[in-house]
């Protein structure tokens, strides 16, 4: 969910791997950041939506990835990923630290970009 | 009792007013600066300006000292996310979430933001009743949404028409509250009350035993 920079990367990489991708955006213009080899299917949709995940196959994937800019879109995608699709393996997406730590403590696989790129930045310093 | 307020659209404006007026400590949190200048005009300082999805804003609000947390933003991701912070980061017993978009009520339960409040389907709810020919009103959820109140029109050609209303055989776990009699009079049930068409029966029950308990008066 999400065909941003990350998204769109991930799913090529992903796709190249030999996985099966479904990439779901509100914006299909957001799909033209998939590279020409993309091989795997595109729905247009807002992801929150029960009713777009089930076009989008959710109840068969193994796993669900969350990565718009929104957190909390992020968020109540995963969820309903998780809770109404019992995807095994739910990763999300969370710029706010401590959004990002209620919601893995909640079973979500999380993670924040502040806190880890604060972490990198840091040790390159002191490294 | 300390109460914080997500959104501060028209329903966040009108609940704050009323439990302001009943005598509750109030924070309004609105997100934008220019409702939040409309807003001080009539609250005051109650109201606080940012993102009440934001966990340090809402450690500053003193979210942890509240005991009631309700999201009324028009956003049901933000809902779904400021309570669920509010009740595992800050231990608010007490959540109320807005759901605009009904299909999304699944989610909130699933993940336990409950009780919700449907504008949309509350709305719909007292429409439909005023159409000729619906046999069923949901006139209000009880218990979180355990139970629904229910009112069911008696029509012409129903089997229950001329029996005593204590002859219906329901199904287990529902109840009979009144009968509302086509003149507007209402009756509670005994062996007296006879159902007539038009009667309306208000009764209560288990959302899945709702068919079951319509159909007991209706065919």
């Amino acid at each position: 969910m999400g065909c941003g920079r990350v998204g769109s990367r991930l799913a090529t990489i992903m796709d190249a791997e030999g996985h099966r991708l479904t990439v779901v955006d509100v914006n299909p213009a957001a799909f033209s950041r998939l590279s020409s080899s993309y091989g795997g299917e595109t729905v247009v949709g807002d992801a929150t939506d029960e009713d777009v995940q089930r076009e989008a196959g959710v109840v068969d994937a193994d796993v669900f990835v969350a990565v718009t800019q929104g957190d909390n879109r992020n968020i109540m995608a995963s969820q309903v990923a998780k809770h109404l699709f019992q995807v095994d393996k739910v990763v999300c997406r969370i710029y706010d630290p401590i959004r990002q730590e209620v919601f893995r403590d909640l079973g979500l696989r999380t993670f924040s970009p502040t806190t880890v790129l604060t972490q990198m930045i840091h040790d390159t310093i002191e490294g | 009792m300390y109460i914080i307020i997500i959104g501060g659209g028209k329903v966040g404006a009108s609940i704050a007013s009323t439990l302001i007026d009943m005598g509750h400590e109030v924070l309004l949190i609105e997100r934008s600066e220019s409702r939040c200048q409309v807003l001080r005009k009539e609250f005051g300082s109650v109201v606080m300006h940012g993102d009440g999805c934001e966990a340090s804003l809402l450690a500053d609000a003193g979210t942890d000292r509240a005991e009631l947390f309700i999201a009324v933003t028009e956003g049901d991701e933000d809902n779904l996310v400021a309570c669920q912070v509010a009740q595992h980061r800050f231990h608010v017993g007490r959540v109320v979430a807005r759901v605009n978009d009904p299909k999304n009520e699944r989610i909130f339960r699933a993940v336990g933001v409950t009780p919700t409040v449907s504008a949309v389907d509350s709305l719909a709810n007292w429409v439909l009743h005023e159409v000729p020919g619906r046999n069923l009103s949901r006139l209000a959820p009880l218990r979180q949404g355990a139970l629904n109140l229910l009112g069911i029109k008696i029509p012409p050609t129903a089997s229950s028409v001329g029996k005593r209303v204590t002859e219906i055989v329901l199904p287990e776990s529902t109840a009979i509250a009144l009968v509302v009699h086509r003149d507007g009079s209402p009756t509670v049930p005994s062996d007296e009350v006879v159902l007539e068409p038009d009667d309306e029966v208000i009764a209560l029950g288990r959302p899945e035993d709702e068919r079951a308990l319509v159909d007991a008066f209706t065919i």
